[in-house]
């Protein structure tokens, strides 16, 4: 078993045809409502890499301060560009009073069938005993920011 | 080409819950970048600006710890709980 670090190669289709609303405006679509995403934990067991089509809760994260499903994100940047990069970004988030090990996440749009978005691997376990757990989204730029299209 | 942003970071904590230095460098890191590859002058003076901002955030976090504790202390004086008002360290 292994997490592996992917934009997950369905999100990549489904963006094409759709599938996918990051922004509240400009919607292609007849409600101008963002998706909602979410961010689900999962341990070293898991198989996670561009493959991964969906949520799961074969091998998710269980203990105390954890819900299944994990946290829903918020979309801190709406898609914007600057020069010819698009890209959008996610608050941090963060589990409180968790005792919990995980050794990778998956980003999942909750609204659209829980489709898999990005595969997050954490390099190894990370843990919190009765403490605080985060998510520190890199920059909302176009160098850095966790979705970008160039 | 779609990217992902590797450069996440994983931050956990055992038997407490951040600092306030530990989220106002959070809070840095979303506020400004200064390049590797910037000019040494430049470079000097955001990080001096930086540093700035890193006193003024902490300073504030922990104020606001401070302002909680006192509607925690307030709300368990008025549950009945003057005891555990002790805890908080006020």
């Amino acid at each position: 078993m292994a997490i592996t670090q992917a934009m997950c190669t369905s999100f990549k289709v489904e963006l094409l045809s759709g599938g996918h609303n990051f922004n509240t405006t400009n919607v292609a679509r007849s409600a101008d409502t963002a998706d909602t995403f979410k961010i689900a934990l999962y341990t070293s067991s898991a198989s996670l890499d561009s493959t991964t089509t969906a949520y799961s809760v074969t091998n998710e994260v269980s203990g105390t301060g954890y819900s299944a499903g994990g946290n829903t994100l918020t979309i801190s940047q709406v898609p914007t560009s600057s020069s010819t990069t698009a890209f959008l970004d996610f608050s941090d988030t963060t589990w409180s009073s968790a005792t919990i090990t995980a050794n990778g996440a998956l980003i999942y749009n909750s609204t659209n069938s829980d489709t898999a978005v990005a595969v997050l691997a954490f390099g190894g376990d990370k843990t919190s005993t009765n403490g605080d757990f985060s998510i520190i989204f890199p920059a909302a730029d176009a160098s850095n920011a966790i979705i970008r299209i160039a | 080409m779609i990217l992902d942003g590797i450069d996440f970071k994983v931050n956990t904590t055992s038997g407490r819950g951040f600092t306030p230095e530990e989220l106002a460098d959070r809070a840095l890191d979303k506020i400004m970048y200064v390049s590797k590859d910037a000019n040494p002058l430049i470079r000097e003076q955001a990080e001096a600006f930086r540093g700035h901002i890193r006193q003024v955030l902490v300073k504030y976090l922990k104020q606001a710890v401070t302002s909680d504790r006192t509607t925690l202390a307030n709300k368990l004086r008025d549950a009945g709980h003057s005891d555990l008002v002790k805890i908080l360290e006020i």
